[in-house]
């Protein structure tokens, strides 16, 4: 498969930084496909564990130094929020666990260097969850204002409740039950991925780092949307390094995906780390690994969906088979999500409102959070 | 090469293809547009700015027009930084606000190398400067367009660009965005100054934009050190007066200001401090920009 110039470039800087000659990359097409793919703040700290800072042009410096201090800030707002979220659960005796971006920053894990993420994912056993979201009312973190068909959505199809916005920082809080949605069938039983459950030193749970790789690449390989498919990947890839000479990981890992019926996609993540980002995965685990794989006809067409979308993208320079092995990634998102009867009603109702957004405008639509913010600040 | 040598047909051919480069000293920033209010605002507004053929680009500002059958009835525009869209769009009527205050986010979203305060700047010949962060309404804006006018160096009219863990403020100096009633103060002040048409109805009421002097154009990569920070207030009917805040006023003040210092963290706390201990800040009552002028003139700071 044919990538462009920036695309490769892009791996080669995260990859094997030593060897790349800066004078040759065209910074200003590298930052903004890096910026899309939510990777600057992530090169930066590659670029330093292998002493390159020092080498980059000015302007480069410049742009990978500002998403740095942008991560890192992210970095500090996850600790606090995820502590207050744990003290005022603890008040009323529910520890929740903390998964995803919130979870690698408190485990101070190297993958949370540079990582750049929306939300502080809470996961709290079912029947506590809505003794969680009216303890969390009052500690004023309030759903955002939605729809009955979303509302509907949320509360029977889905693994999470509307996210809940804190009033006055405006974090932005996903309460979680399980890791996937009840209604596409997949959902594991969560106590196999809680039992792995460890304290960090800022006394929050977190999922051990194989459950939460588990749970990384089992959200990535379900995933609708890949823009920041590239992103999630180099996740993988620096999980699955920290931990290569960690047996137990390795153990854990492989014994979690079989006991959740997660193996293909265990598979498929290092399937792509190794054909992408040339990741190291320990040979025995690779042989271990065999027995997952789906026949050459299916991983045929799968490869061509996941070597397209998981690369570095922009919209300056997606092709045609791009556009349409996303399409592919998102049909099998969905599918995967929800059996195909509610996937066409919830489509149909989707489709609606965009018609009428299309017609009215598009943000005629006031009831929806995904608004941009009008400028302010700026008279 | 500055803008105004650059013949306008091969300008138009810039701004509809890979973009116009300008040097604005905190950036080079890439304008596109193919509206003509857009590219005909930024001519004559950036005239004075550098050319830039070989740097690459730090910020991408466009402005185009938006999609879907609304185009037909009441055309709006977008404002687009590469491929992000941070904005509502606004009607066509504002298409070259919107850049301006596109122009704005594009430093708030991606400069967190700087302390940004939201503030107008000038300086004097000895390039002190003076920095006067407050609200809308304060009468910020007219004050910097005045003292920008009558000699002093505008850095910015909107963004005091300052560098963490200093007193140093590099200049960002744009087009001076007035409202309202300080619109045709302004042109009467100054019928010399070029400005733009009056876009009504915008969430800040009647806007205009009044071209930078090119004297301050000319020092956009000159630093100044600031002296003062001033925050203005317009009453109708007083003399200047100064009310001399204390540490902790000042630090809330400026906090308050500020696009950044939280992002910033302890950097942005250091400047905060840095600022507060070094510089003298006041509150400033006034109802003449004249008494201003040698007030700033001659206090002893």
């Amino acid at each position: 498969m044919q990538i462009s110039q920036q695309q490769r470039q892009l791996i080669q800087l995260f990859r094997h930084p030593d060897e790349v000659e800066f004078s040759n990359i065209d910074w200003e097409a590298l930052i903004l496909t890096g910026r899309q793919n939510g990777f600057l703040a992530r090169l930066y700290y590659q670029l330093e564990r292998h002493q390159r800072l020092e080498d980059l042009p000015q302007y480069a410096f410049k742009h990978l130094h500002s998403a740095k201090v942008f991560a890192d800030a992210q970095r500090q707002q996850a600790i606090f929020e995820a502590n207050e979220i744990n003290n005022s659960l603890s008040a009323i005796e529910i520890s929740p666990v903390f998964l995803k971006g919130t979870a690698y920053t408190l485990l101070d894990h190297p993958v949370a260097y540079g990582r750049i993420f929306n939300d502080i994912d809470v996961l709290v056993p079912k029947p506590l969850i809505e003794k969680t979201e009216k303890q969390m009312l009052l500690y004023t973190w309030f759903p955002e204002p939605i729809d009955e068909y979303d509302q509907h959505y949320y509360r029977q199809w889905v693994h999470e409740i509307p996210p809940l916005k804190h009033a006055s920082r405006r974090t932005i809080a996903d309460v979680h039950h399980n890791i996937l949605p009840p209604i596409s069938g997949r959902a594991p039983n969560i106590d196999l991925f809680t039992q792995y459950k460890i304290k960090t030193e800022y006394q929050c749970y977190v999922l051990s780092p194989a459950a939460l790789t588990l749970h990384s690449l089992v959200h990535l390989f379900f995933e609708e949307d890949f823009s920041k498919g590239f992103r999630d990947l180099s996740d993988l890839h620096i999980l699955f390094s920290t931990h290569y000479q960690d047996e137990k990981y390795w153990q854990q890992l492989r014994f979690l995906a079989y006991e959740t019926g997660f193996t293909l996609e265990l598979f498929l993540a290092c399937h792509y780390c190794e054909a992408i980002l040339q990741t190291a995965i320990p040979f025995t685990f690779k042989h271990e690994l065999v027995a997952f794989s789906p026949s050459p006809m299916q991983l045929k067409c799968l490869n061509w969906i996941f070597l397209r979308v998981l690369q570095p993208s922009h919209p300056n320079y997606e092709s045609t088979s791009y556009r349409l092995a996303r399409l592919l990634a998102m049909l099998r998102g969905h599918i995967k999500k929800m059996p195909i009867r509610i996937l066409l009603y919830h489509t149909g109702h989707k489709l609606i409102k965009a018609f009428e957004r299309g017609i009215l405008g598009r943000y005629s639509d006031t009831s929806s959070n995904l608004q941009p913010q009008p400028p302010d600040k700026n008279n | 090469m500055q803008l105004h040598q650059l013949k306008f047909d091969d300008y138009i051919h810039k701004m509809t293809n890979d973009g116009l480069c300008l040097d604005l000293g905190v950036g080079v920033f890439r304008f596109k547009s193919h509206i003509t209010s857009v590219q005909q605002n930024v001519y004559e507004m950036y005239a004075d700015y550098n050319i830039t053929e070989d740097k690459p680009a730090d910020f991408h500002a466009c402005v185009k027009l938006a999609k879907g059958p609304r185009h037909y009835i009441n055309p709006q525009v977008h404002f687009e930084s590469d491929v992000v869209t941070p904005f509502l769009p606004l009607p066509k009527s504002q298409a070259f606000p919107l850049l301006e205050w596109g122009m704005n986010w594009c430093l708030s979203a991606y400069d967190f190398n700087h302390f940004i305060l939201h503030a107008g700047v000038i300086a004097n010949q000895q390039n002190e400067a003076f920095v006067f962060p407050a609200p809308p309404g304060s009468g910020k804006s007219t004050l910097t367009a005045f003292l920008a006018y009558s000699g002093w160096r505008l850095l910015s009219d909107e963004l005091a660009i300052v560098t963490p863990d200093s007193l140093t403020i590099s200049p960002f100096v744009r087009p001076v965005c007035l409202k309202n009633n300080s619109i045709k103060l302004v042109k009467d002040w100054f019928p010399q100054v070029k400005f733009t048409d009056t876009a009504t109805d915008t969430t800040k009421g009647d806007v205009a934009h009044f071209k930078p002097p090119a004297n301050s154009v000319k020092q956009i990569n000159t630093p100044a050190q600031i002296k003062a920070i001033i925050f203005p207030r317009y009453m109708p009917n007083v003399p200047v007066t100064v009310f001399k805040l204390d540490i902790i006023e000042a630090s809330e003040a400026i906090a308050s200001n500020s696009f950044n210092h939280n992002v910033l963290g302890e950097e942005g706390f250091k400047t905060l401090v840095k600022l507060v201990e070094n510089v003298p800040c006041v509150e400033l009552q006034y109802s003449d920009v004249n008494e201003v002028a040698t007030f700033l003139q001659n206090e002893e700071w």
